[in-house]
């Protein structure tokens, strides 16, 4: 295969071990490497049945690789970008860990989750089609300026799934805190402000 | 042969025939040769997998219908010799003329395809009734190969069944697009990985048949436990070491080995990944080029439509199953990864 103009042969390898083709999008080349250390960092059915077919230092070797390629290609894209994508960087264990303990998903969850993955929002935006906006909202939780419910369901929604979180939980979750939020106020309407703007936008 | 031609189209032959001044010149770039439906060639499609009703069929047999929808001309083959049960997903009687007319009364096997109520879609019925799998010839399963490229059809989609049996293999071996199947259950990926595994192995077996080095093969597999070898990804590592010819010879079966996996009966979002999972597997422990075609979930009204012998892909057109089938149909067309 021939290198496409502007990557270096080790880069289009790099995304061959993380099973990417080579216009692979930072945001996949992210999720990619967090589904592959899950697969080889432990069992499911898919890895199960091989167990005995691999000795553990050849699946310590895959995880090595993994961890290079991945590595590489976060230095690819910061020098291409010019700036830092690693600060934020978690491992997927340690993800595993703060998660372990929540019990409930909130805005400020889903916060931390995308910070310690190392998303911006604008990437998030990128690939879920919601707007950065309306990521930042549902992060602060300002309920007052949500769209109408339907909306705000799809939304978290989609965003949990990005981040790798079950996305009925995170919406039902999410939901439950907003309908809280506007028995408190009294009111079951949505909120005034934004409706006005999104009847606006639609004309 | 005569070449068809095709209205506003002129081939390389009709146009030096025509113009015997351009002598040996090259052709002109503007004229391509026509495109001549009967010589080019059907592709072959097949599915297999492991055993248990894990949708090979009924995944088969709606690409069939999503193809035939585009306008293709499909030929679907139903190769389950012990279990042919296709026409039941279009709901027609079994058809009565079958391959067995085509081995022992020599008819052509355009005139065995049947009709199955959808437009440009046609069933072959591979049930041998008399004749037990396992007693066709090696060089009569060679000629029904050979047949099955010639049929008038864009595709021949197989089913060939469960199962290892070389039979079978060989059927899959056959097809240009090798479609995978497996539900998210730890059974179901054992056997596809079994099922894989047996491919790869009788693949690499006849190319190395073909330069003479069957004993090495078999040799080498023989004395695995000694060689350390675990994996057929190991085996071929190993043959590698052996010869630069070999090498050739292996890196040339496996240059075009793609395996297309198809994940059925998805009952959680979390099972969706499944497929990545299986597809990583293969290519980092077995060696094997493997892509993620698409999933298709679990929907009750699969098995109520075929009870009713009622096309699902027609009664519910519109539904979430329906559009995932056309996904993966499509992926399969343009050789493409899901997501
Ligand atoms: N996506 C689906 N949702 C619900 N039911 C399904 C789905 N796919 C297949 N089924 C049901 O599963 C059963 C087995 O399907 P099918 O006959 O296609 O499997 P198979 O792999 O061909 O089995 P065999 O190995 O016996 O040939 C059928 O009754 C079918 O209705
Ligand atoms: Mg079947």
């Amino acid at each position: 295969m021939t290198p496409p103009a502007g990557k270096p042969a080790e880069i289009i390898e790099a995304l061959q071990v993380l099973e990417l083709p080579a216009e692979a999008t930072l945001t996949q080349i992210r999720q990619s490497y967090r589904f592959l250390k899950d697969l080889y960092g432990g069992e499911s059915i898919a890895t199960l049945p091989v167990s005995g077919e691999i000795s553990t230092k050849d699946r310590q070797q895959i995880i090595e690789k993994i961890d290079a390629a991945y590595e590489a290609l976060i230095r690819f894209f910061e020098d291409e970008r010019g700036r830092d994508l690693s600060v934020q960087r978690s491992a997927p264990d340690e993800i595993a860990r703060y998660l372990a303990d929540v019990e409930e998903i909130t805005g400020a969850v889903l916060k931390t989750v995308r910070k310690m993955q190392g998303f911006v929002p604008e990437e998030v935006a990128a690939e879920t089609r919601i707007p950065v906006l309306n990521l930042e909202r549902i992060e602060q939780e300002d309920f007052a300026a949500f769209p109408p419910p339907v909306y705000t369901r799809g939304f978290v929604s989609g965003y949990a799934d990005f981040l790798g979180l079950e996305a009925d939980r995170a919406s039902s979750d999410f939901m439950r805190r907003f309908n809280a939020w506007k028995e408190n106020r009294g009111g079951g309407n949505p909120p005034h402000r934004f409706r006005l703007a999104f009847w606006k936008k639609k004309k | 042969m005569v070449r068809m031609k095709v209205a506003g189209e002129m081939s390389y032959e009709a146009f030096a025939a025509e113009n015997p001044a351009s002598g040996a010149a090259p052709a002109p770039k503007q004229i391509r040769p026509a495109p001549d439906r009967r010589t080019k060639e059907t592709k072959i499609w097949a599915v297999g997998g492991g055993k248990g009703g894990i949708g090979k069929s009924f995944i088969i047999s709606s690409v069939a219908q999503c193809l035939a929808r585009k306008g293709h001309r499909i030929v679907l083959l139903d190769a389950d010799l012990g279990g042919a049960n296709l026409h039941t997903f279009f709901g027609v009687d079994r058809p009565r003329t079958t391959l067995t007319e085509f081995f022992e009364r020599q008819i052509p096997l355009s005139s065995l395809v049947c009709e199955t109520g959808v437009p440009n879609l046609g069933l072959l019925i591979g049930a041998l009734d008399t004749l037990a799998a396992d007693h066709i010839r090696y060089s009569q399963k060679m000629k029904l190969f050979r047949h099955i490229r010639t049929l008038p059809a864009d595709y021949v989609l197989i089913d060939i069944g469960a199962g290892t049996h070389f039979h079978t293999v060989d059927s899959f071996l056959l097809a240009d697009t090798l479609i995978a199947a497996v539900v998210p259950e730890l059974i179901s990926v054992e056997n596809l990985y079994y099922f894989l595994k047996s491919v790869f192995y009788r693949k690499l077996l006849r190319a190395m048949s073909e330069n003479g080095w069957k004993t090495i093969i078999f040799e080498t597999w023989k004395n695995r436990r000694n060689l350390g070898i675990r994996n057929v990804k190991e085996l071929t590592d190993y043959l590698r070491t052996q010869s630069g010819e070999i090498s050739g010879v292996i890196d040339e079966a496996l240059s075009d080995f793609l395996f297309h996996i198809v994940v059925n009966k998805v009952r959680r979002r979390q099972e969706i990944k499944v497929g990545l999972g299986v597809k990583s597997i293969c290519m980092k422990y077995f060696g094997l080029d493997a892509r993620y075609a698409g999933y298709i979930e679990h929907d009750e009204l699969v098995s109520r439509s075929i009870n009713k012998r009622q096309p699902y892909l027609q009664t519910h057109t519109g539904s979430r199953c329906s559009g995932q089938i056309e996904v993966v149909a499509e992926n399969l067309l343009q050789q493409k990864a899901f997501g």
